[in-house]
């Protein structure tokens, strides 16, 4: 009934364990705690749930609260985070600025510079925010049982980007 | 009798019980509460277990592995250390005598103590 070990991990799990694991992957990469741990942390109360057939909930915890207990390198705001919220503005003038330009032709902050350039650079600013997030945030979770990547972030949250960065640039050329 | 004791005796207590559990074989999360709350020392939860264990091998007191089950994903099963050994010989001896002392306070309390009707 059970396919090969190597899936079983992360296929057979309840929504609710799932659902755990999502939240308590966040939780700890919020706190910086380093990726190896976290898979271990993760595979625990995997296994641990299922022997037992509990609700994670109630044998751990909330996930938020559990994850608590676990040393990061913390979760200072800091330097990094202002870095990443200038480059955040920056990005989004660069393409407010740039899709003004496309629609009125006007020009982009007084320079001849066209508005596909400013939407470019809007997303290349916006890109640069990815290495300044703390390294150890972005760490692969590895599961110790299996060797394998656990992918924690939940699965519409691409589409959600993509979708939030097109309609941005919709509302920026109505709107504008 | 009521299995769920005051939380504080039991963060005072569930280390060494744990380590002494694993003194007599190792054993995997599952089956360390098992064997505690046979005692009579009350179920404890997956949460309270896991950080503890962890403390322990941080400490060097306890190594872990991950084996493979028969059937699904692996157990992570614990194993007391030589140096787990001695704390938990040195401290289970201290709680003996502390318990001990504490026993005989209570027992002349509980003696004279008698509720009033």
């Amino acid at each position: 009934m059970r396919g090969p070990v190597v899936n079983a991990a992360s296929e057979g799990l309840s929504p609710q364990m799932k659902q755990y694991r999502e939240v308590l992957v966040m939780a700890l990469r919020t706190r910086e705690v380093p990726g190896t741990r976290i898979g271990e942390i993760v595979a625990e109360v995997e296994s641990h749930v299922a022997e037992t057939g509990e609700d994670p909930n109630l044998a751990f915890g909330p996930p938020q609260k559990y994850a608590e207990q676990f040393d990061g390198l913390g979760t200072s705001f800091g330097v990094r985070g202002v870095l990443a919220a200038l480059l955040g503005g920056a990005a989004g003038l660069a393409l407010a600025e740039g899709v003004s330009e496309l629609r009125d032709g006007g020009a982009f902050y007084g320079t001849s510079v066209p508005g596909w350039v400013g939407i470019l650079l809007g997303i290349a600013l916006a890109a640069l925010i990815v290495p300044v997030v703390p390294r150890r945030r972005r760490e692969r979770v590895i599961d110790p049982r299996t060797g394998q990547e656990i992918q924690a972030w939940p699965r519409w949250i691409f589409p959600l980007m993509a979708t939030t960065f097109l309609l941005t640039l919709a509302g920026l050329w109505w709107l504008g | 009798m009521d299995d769920s004791w005051p939380g504080d005796w039991m963060r005072a207590a569930l280390t060494l019980c744990v380590l002494a559990v694993l003194a007599e074989g190792e054993a995997h999360g599952y089956a360390i509460s098992q064997r505690l709350s046979g005692a009579g020392i009350g179920s404890i939860k997956g949460g309270t277990l896991y950080p503890l264990l962890s403390r322990l091998e941080a400490d060097g007191q306890v190594t872990a592995s991950w084996r493979q089950g028969e059937a699904g994903p692996g157990r992570k099963v614990f194993a007391i250390t030589p140096r787990g050994r001695v704390a938990l010989h040195e401290q289970a001896g201290k709680w003996l005598v502390f318990t001990e002392r504490t026993n005989a306070v209570l027992s002349s309390a509980v003696a004279t103590a008698k509720p009033k009707r």
